[in-house]
């Protein structure tokens, strides 16, 4: 525990519930934490927890919480010894963790050698194949830096800048060639091919591509939100295995060398190529694949160095057969299932390793079974569209099993700019049944009034067949048909007249509008209001 | 007064007597937000003398933001000839990119935003005629 002093005083360079999430783990230390904000997160409740805080800038991510420069002296001017990135933002970039290193501070985290070996998707692939972990077959990698400009249709070019022309680069050996050459060799991967962002991560800029004429747009738009989302617009398109489960290891590395798996998580209930539900351990996995998967994943986090929490993904096919997908060189979101199932503190072990400890004795099993299921700001009953607004009320559920991590208070604007997830709630049991009533209860317990959320559609996701039997896979959210909420009691239609009735608050206008708070409306809870 | 339940459609009369136990409501302008054995509502009053213009989305002359966010591309413009399906404007909202699809053929009449411009959930795009 002493050594957790050289690190003194942590910047947190993240927002929301992992930034809370980083400053409990640094006061449970016995170390201070900094908290740094956007001017759309003044009031936030990671600004509140920390011991301090400062001002990166405006709202918008690339001036404030992506800006390395920004960062860097935040963390000189409260004299930090040490940066904690979280998740998203710079956690995956090693520019940042070489600035953070090149400013004599401590980074917490993979060094930034593995980070790029890792943070390539198609680098990762190649470092994979040679150490001898399965990767996705039949892969087929674009670069789109260089080279010439050529229409996607086939047929003839385009106008440069037109919006169907594309760069296509050929990096490697096995991309080398004309573009027609590169389109007959995605073409005898057979659609449907994934097309990705090649620094991606959570999903963002991926499309399903199921026909030569839609791989224009597809590459054209992933490579705008992956411009957006991480900067490198680098694009590549794989074999699409059809609902495969996403089966991902967690592994710790220390400074000494060793490196060890904590089991795996289930993540297969995914929609837009984003997580809604994990659990751990995984439903589908038997003692002996779960030896071979940790064994995959500490080969490929030797194969780079690796020193920190990571996480390596995988596919799984109902026949057994597992392929890599990617490394994520960072803490993850779904890191919860795994603390609770195996009673391990992750963010803790990053600050022991980050203190150059070696890695304790940690259990070879899990002895929970633990759920979470994401809190989006976004409306089932509108496509699932993300949602902003001001969360009038939120209450979070409690009781025996039951974990919340939130970024959220009462009252809070939930901004554009950022990422829907407004918390995550996970329940972990002796059983998986156990666990899974426990989230549902939790679900149900929660209250998120003045943005639309998706609680009541995780109730019932949680309640249907496919995950009440632990059948799923990544495909399932597209198929799945769940029961409609029900139609409003005459108790909802007598609250609705209560606190519309009477005079109009200075508030007035639709929900689209800024509030100036909870305050100004009239708000009731219960029976005694 | 007269209450829609904003994801049915149901109207109903309810008297404002008070808030039931185990309900929570708040008010944001014109919304009631209702919690209620661990379901969500949201209704809003229906105007006495105003009926509502209910209008097939075929017939709909203007396409609205799906959500607040930036406008990060347009596809169309003054004049353009759409088929439906086409995407006229592309906006994104909290890393995530989305089309607003034309819901019908049509010619544009009115191009309302540009590229880089922040609109709201509802604000008017594009109009077709």
């Amino acid at each position: 525990m002493t050594s957790f002093r050289r690190l003194g005083r942590v910047l947190v360079a993240n927002r929301g519930e992992i930034a809370v999430r980083v400053i409990r783990a640094c006061r449970t230390a016995g170390l201070e934490s900094v908290a740094v904000y956007s001017d759309a997160d003044r009031e936030a409740r990671h600004v509140a927890l920390a011991d301090a805080a400062v001002r990166l800038g405006p709202a918008r991510a690339r001036e404030s919480y992506l800006s390395i420069p920004l960062l860097i002296s935040a963390a000189k001017e409260t004299r930090c010894d040490a940066v904690h990135p979280g998740y998203g933002f710079l956690s995956e970039n090693a520019d940042f963790a070489r600035a953070v290193t090149g400013a004599g501070l401590v980074w917490i985290g993979p060094p930034a050698e593995a980070m790029e070996a890792m943070g390539s998707k198609i680098s990762a692939r190649e470092r994979m194949r040679k150490a001898g972990v399965p990767v996705v077959p039949g892969a087929l990698i674009w670069g789109l830096e260089e080279h010439e400009e050529i229409s996607l249709n086939g047929k003839e070019k385009e106008p440069k800048a037109s919006a169907g022309a594309l760069r296509v680069a050929s990096a490697r050996p096995e991309t080398s060639g004309t573009f027609k050459e590169n389109l007959s060799l995605v073409s005898s991967l057979g659609f449907p091919v994934l097309v990705k962002a090649s620094a991606g991560g959570g999903g963002k800029g991926m499309r399903i591509v199921r026909d030569v004429a839609s791989l224009s747009e597809a590459i054209a738009s992933c490579r705008r939100e992956a411009a957006m989302a991480f900067g490198d617009s680098t694009v590549y398109v794989e074999k699409y295995l059809p609902n495969p489960r996403h089966i991902e290891v967690q592994i710790l590395g220390d400074t000494h060398g060793n490196v060890v798996a904590l089991g795996e998580r289930e993540c297969s209930i995914q929609r837009r190529h984003q997580k809604v539900v994990e659990e751990c351990p995984s439903p589908a996995v038997t003692p002996e694949l779960r030896a071979r998967l940790s064994k995959a994943a500490v080969e490929a986090a030797r194969a780079v160095g690796y020193v920190s929490a990571g996480t390596v993904e995988f596919l799984l096919e109902p026949s057994g057969a597992f392929w890599f997908l990617e490394m994520n060189t960072r803490l993850q979101v779904e890191h919860p299932v795994t603390e609770e199932a195996f009673s391990v503190d992750l963010v803790a072990l990053q600050l022991r390793i980050a203190a150059g400890e070696r890695l304790p004795d940690l259990p070879a099993a899990p002895a929970f079974h633990a759920i979470e299921a994401r809190v989006y700001a976004e409306d089932p009953d509108a496509g699932f569209l993300p949602q902003a607004g001001r969360l009038l009320v939120w209450a979070e559920p409690s009781g025996p099993g039951v974990r919340v991590d939130s970024g959220v208070i009462s009252g809070q604007a939930v901004d554009v700019h950022y990422d829907p997830m407004l918390a995550k709630i996970v329940a972990k049991g002796r059983t998986r049944e156990e666990a899974r009533r426990r989230l549902v209860a939790a679900l149900r317990e929660t209250v998120a009034l003045g943005v639309a959320t998706n609680l009541s559609w995780l109730g019932r996701l949680l309640e249907s067949d496919p995950v009440v039997r632990g059948e799923t896979h990544t495909g399932l959210l597209e198929t799945l048909l769940l029961p409609a909420p029900p139609p409003p009691p005459d108790e909802v239609f007598a609250a609705a007249a209560s606190v519309l009735s009477g005079p109009a608050s200075a508030a007035s206008g639709s929900t689209k509008s800024s509030w100036p708070g909870p305050f100004d409306t009239r708000f009731r809870m219960g029976g005694g209001a | 007064m007269r209450l829609r339940d904003l994801r049915t459609g149901e109207e109903r009369e309810a008297a404002g007597t008070d808030v039931a136990p185990g309900t929570t409501a708040i008010r944001a302008g014109d919304i009631a937000w209702v919690a209620h054995r661990g379901e969500t509502y949201r209704l809003s009053s229906v105007p006495r003398f105003s009926p509502r213009t209910a209008r097939a989305p075929e017939d709909t002359p203007s396409l609205e933001a799906p959500m607040p966010g930036r406008i990060l591309g347009v596809r169309t413009a003054v004049g353009a000839t759409v088929r439906k399906g086409d995407t006229l404007v592309l906006v994104e909202a909290m890393k995530m990119e989305h089309a607003v699809r034309a819901p019908r053929d049509g010619t544009v009449t009115r191009v309302l935003v540009t590229e880089g411009q922040m609109v709201g959930l509802g604000d008017v795009l594009v109009e077709l005629a």
